[in-house]
């Protein structure tokens, strides 16, 4: 037993990351049960414990493979998820007005929360070789933005612009962090600042708009849109220091909240666990910030750091989106919350990155780790 | 430390640094967040989530309203009142609660206790229709009672109603829920306004025109205590006045051409009977009426089909739910011989002059044809055959003209092919020629068949409208025109946005002296002593004219009882035409006294109004 454990380099595996996201999701289990109280609890409680196995399973496997399966593979699953996600636009299965979806019978596939991981690995792959001695300049960057650009456009075509802004920015996160000229970025933070009046008047449609001028005004705009985002405050506001107790929140339980299992599930947790559960939630996904970048620190090659890092990446991305959304502090667009949210795709890409995560702590070069 | 490609760990150290600040930076920035709304604030959030229980409750848009061409109204939507129940707020003890509401309001408990099987959140705070349409009565004593019923709600639903329940069935259509495919269909805007479960025009006017009709629906605040009872709004309230709420706007209204007077009396025409009574405007094809019987009632359609009801549609061997006027086709009979004159002309193989002799059969090689009068008409000439539906009169014109030619007028006219009125779904009928039998058959056509394609019998097949069209066509100068019942559409500022408009489809060139022999002979019809319609369609209000058709059915069953089918298609006045009616009645034996009477009166109705 012990002999296997030393085989696999277990005890190089960063446990500290793993125990943090099992803590977030027994107390997301709990929590869901509160929130879907009212409904047929047990399909929602189950389905998620269901899918929290199948992904500790698939995490494992991911974890245990050989490391060069990663950099081997990495194009393949890059390849094969733009193509899952041309197939989708295509062919998928619509919901709400979305195509996102591809049947499969016992669960519906979504491509586009699997790009979150494939679009990393992909651009880990090219920067693990090709060497890059210096920053990046415009011609660098091409292969690399052609790489992050594709997905993207299928993802926001679908629509879904929530998915579409987390692929982004990790894969901006991590292009930056390869390294990119200063003068480049100046041009790029300018260039952003120009083109959201842009954005605003070609590219959103109507009920992207109107999201967002609800977030704005909230009260102004107070029928139907403005109304998610004051119900979610409320629920996060009455919870204060101690919180309403376990299974007690009136918001979510009375159903003034909407989605409250899904993408405002921490509105729910906050109303029972008030001030202390909400610093006890955020805690841990700090931690897992802090560990994912303490993996990404210690890893042995250019695609362990740069895969490491992007993972991280889109796990606190979305944590952050959804957060600030639930807080108040951005406009609504879908967004779940990492290990939290009910949801089976979206826990399963969680689960993916923890795998691999795992996968690259294990194959570090030493336990020993400095934080920052 | 050396990684790949010559680099260091130490290049990559700056943005670590940069990830750590940011990641803390946002936590803080999270942390500080919470503690804003839950330590700062948290009373006064807290107080709003104890006191004020706010909830956005639905107003459900009006329908639009549906008037006739002089403005009377048709179809409206009226208020219901619905019976709401919340599971979850009545109580332990649901079989008590439902006891005491039904008892309440004089309901069969039994009843009360079925409707809430069926609904499928029994431990939900959704609250459902537990009985819809209450009385007056029923209402009053629900909101006078509602402090001692948990749980129990009465909620305004508008509901669609139509004023004249037993005409226009067909016409007006039917509501029915949503269908998935159908509502993917919608744009994104669109389908904003409707949701599963909901119930939308599934034919007729009340589809083709439902996204006109359906309004938006608004939204309004409503403050709820624990039991999810509505309090009084109070304008002092913080957070109410957070909420505007938005008003419901109301559907537009949409205008027919059709006039109901006319309409009304087609349904009594038809009443009892099987067939269909089709009247439009020849100069411009407006649809004045447009009735097919037996029809089901829409009325019963407006919330949800009673599944025996419907059976009760589905099961009937006349087909109540199938529109006649323009989805059932018959041959034409008589009613065809005026195109095969009009061919007859144009192709210039005989003259208005000249006369054939019908000894009451034809020969045609060995085949021997029979005329409807087997003692024979005599000497006939064009105008004489159409007054008397000579038979054998067009037997010959139909030989020498041969089926291509004869297909071909047919298909000027507009037969064979839909007449594309602009609301229902519609059948091409069909115009049979040498193509058609080879790729049907795989037979050749045989010359005997000409004969019959002639005089309306055979393989021709045409829905009512379309021979309502075809008269049109030949009195208003060979317009085939698109029939038409919209009028116009208003919003409820009462502005028509679309008006009426004449669609022309084609137009069918002639010489001058083409048609006057066969108006001739349609008028011979109706208002001379011997015209196939004289004793039964001649008016004494207006000059009617006309043809008469009397289509053998073919029977599969040896039944003798089955009588052939009536047609009469007419127009009056007989110079100057304002009117065309086409009418068929099934099994209704001769067209002169099965079907042309209920032209006439009809027609009669037309010219009594105007007179007015």
């Amino acid at each position: 037993m012990i002999r296997i454990w030393k085989k696999l380099n277990l005890d190089k595996a960063d446990w500290p990351f793993f125990l943090t996201v099992l803590a977030i999701c027994v107390i997301g289990l709990f929590n869901l049960y509160s929130a879907t109280f009212d409904l047929s609890i047990s399909r929602y409680f189950y389905n998620q414990l269901l899918w929290m196995s199948g992904g500790v399973v698939i995490g494992m496997f991911l974890a245990l493979v050989h490391y060069h399966f990663y950099i081997r593979t990495g194009y393949f699953w890059y390849v094969g998820t733009v193509s899952l996600l041309l197939f989708v636009l295509f062919f998928g299965k619509s919901a709400g007005g979305s195509q996102r979806w591809i049947h499969l019978g016992f669960f519906n596939l979504q491509p586009s929360e699997l790009a979150k991981i494939a679009v990393v690995l992909g651009l880990a792959t090219y920067f693990h070789g090709h060497h890059q001695k210096r920053k990046m300049n415009l011609v660098d960057l091409i292969v690399p933005m052609i790489i992050l650009v594709i997905p993207c456009i299928l993802i926001v075509k679908q629509p879904d612009l929530g998915t579409t802004l987390v692929v982004f920015f990790t894969g901006c996160m991590m292009i930056w962090f390869v390294g990119v000229q200063r003068k480049i970025l100046i041009l790029v933070v300018t260039l952003g600042l120009v083109s959201v009046p842009l954005a605003w008047k070609f590219a959103l449609k109507p009920y992207q708009k109107d999201r967002v001028i609800s977030f704005l005004e909230p009260e102004k705009y107070a029928d139907s849109k403005g109304y998610q985002i004051i119900q979610s405050k409320i629920a996060v506001g009455s919870g204060k220091v101690l919180g309403k107790g376990y299974l007690k929140g009136s918001q979510s339980k009375l159903q003034f909240l909407p989605k409250q299992h899904t993408d405002f599930v921490f509105s729910n947790y906050a109303e029972e666990f008030g001030f202390m559960g909400s610093l006890v939630l955020l805690g841990l996904y700090f931690l897992i910030g802090l560990l994912g970048l303490n993996i990404a620190m210690t890893s042995k090659d250019v695609f362990g750091i740069t895969a490491a890092f992007g993972l991280t990446s889109t796990i606190l991305i979305q944590t952050m989106i959804n957060l600030g959304m639930e807080l108040g502090l951005l406009p609504v667009v879908g967004m779940t919350l990492p290990f939290f949210s009910y949801g089976g795709t979206s826990l399963l890409t969680s689960f993916i990155a923890l795998g691999i995560l795992m996968n690259i702590s294990i194959h570090r070069l030493t336990h020993a780790s400095k934080k920052g | 430390m050396k990684l790949s490609h010559g680099r260091t760990h130490d290049d990559f150290r700056y943005g670590f640094r940069v990830s750590f600040v940011i990641l803390t930076a946002v936590f803080f920035v999270l942390l500080f967040r919470v503690w804003q709304l839950q330590i700062l604030h948290g009373q006064k959030w807290y107080a709003f989530s104890e006191e004020n229980r706010i909830k956005l409750k639905t107003i459900p848009a009006v329908r639009g309203r549906i008037f006739d061409r002089n403005h009377k109204m048709i179809a409206e939507s009226r208020p219901s009142y619905d019976l709401i129940m919340v599971p979850n707020k009545a109580g332990k003890n649901i079989d008590q609660a439902l006891l005491a509401v039904s008892k309440l309001i004089g309901w069969n408990y039994e009843e009360a206790k079925k409707n809430y099987t069926k609904y499928k959140h029994p431990n939900s705070n959704r609250g459902f229709s537990l009985k819809k349409n209450l009385s007056r009565n029923e209402v009053a004593i629900i909101k006078a009672n509602q402090p001692r019923i948990d749980g129990f709600d009465v909620q305004f639903i508008p509901t669609r109603t139509y004023i004249y329940p037993g005409s226009a069935n067909h016409l007006l259509g039917r509501m029915g829920e949503i269908d998935a495919d159908a509502y993917k269909n919608l744009n994104k805007e669109d389908r904003q306004r409707y949701g599963m479960g909901m119930f939308w025009g599934v034919s007729g006017i009340e589809k083709k025109y439902e996204l006109e009709l359906r309004g938006h629906d608004g939204v309004r605040p409503v403050l709820e205590d624990v039991w999810g009872r509505e309090q009084e709004l109070s304008s002092t309230n913080d957070l109410l006045s957070v909420f505007k709420g938005k008003k419901s706007i109301a559907g537009s209204d949409v205008y027919l051409t059709i006039d109901m007077d006319l309409q009304l009396l087609a349904s009594e025409l038809l009443e009892g009977k099987k067939g269909s009574i089709v009247a439009l405007d020849p100069r411009s094809g407006e649809i004045l009426a447009m009735e097919s019987k037996p029809s089901y009632i829409s009325e019963y359609f407006v919330r949800g089909v009673d599944a025996e009801y419907w059976k009760s549609l589905i099961d009937n061997a006349d087909k109540p739910l199938f529109d006649r006027s323009v989805q059932a086709i018959y041959p034409p009979a008589s009613t065809f011989k005026v195109v095969s004159a009009f061919a007859s002309l144009m192709e210039k193989i005989t003259t208005p002059e000249e006369t054939v002799f019908c000894p009451g059969y034809y020969r045609l090689g060995r085949e021997v044809k029979r005329c409807w009068k087997r003692s024979g008409h005599g000497y006939m000439n064009l105008s004489d055959a159409i007054k008397h539906s000579c038979d054998v009169y067009f037997y010959e014109m139909s030989k020498r003209l041969g089926i291509e030619n004869l297909a071909k007028y047919a298909r000027a006219f507009g037969l064979g092919s839909k007449t594309d009125i602009d609301f229902a779904r519609e059948s091409s009928g069909l115009v049979p020629d040498q193509a058609w039998k080879q790729k049907t058959y795989g037979q050749p056509w045989v010359g005997g068949e000409t004969l019959s394609v002639g005089i309306g019998q055979g393989a021709i097949l045409t829905t009512p409208l379309q021979m309502a069209v075809v008269y049109a066509t030949l009195i208003n100068g060979g317009r085939v025109l698109q029939p038409q019942v919209l009028k116009g559409i208003s919003s409820p500022d009462e502005i028509i946005e679309k008006g009426f408009q004449r669609k022309e489809k084609a137009v069918i060139e002639y010489p001058d002296e083409v048609m006057q022999p066969i108006l001739d002979g349609m008028q011979r019809v109706v208002q001379e002593v011997g015209g196939t319609a004289y004793w039964y369609a001649n008016s004494r209000i207006v000059p009617v004219a006309g043809k008469t058709g009397t289509a053998q059915v073919v029977s599969l069953k040896s039944d003798k009882d089955i009588k052939d089918h009536a047609w009469f298609v007419g127009y009056a006045p007989s110079e100057d035409p304002e009117i065309v009616v086409a009418v068929i009645v099934e099994n209704g034996e001769h067209g002169s006294s099965g079907a042309s009477p209920l032209a006439r009166h009809i027609i009669e109705k037309y010219f009594a109004k105007e007179n007015i």
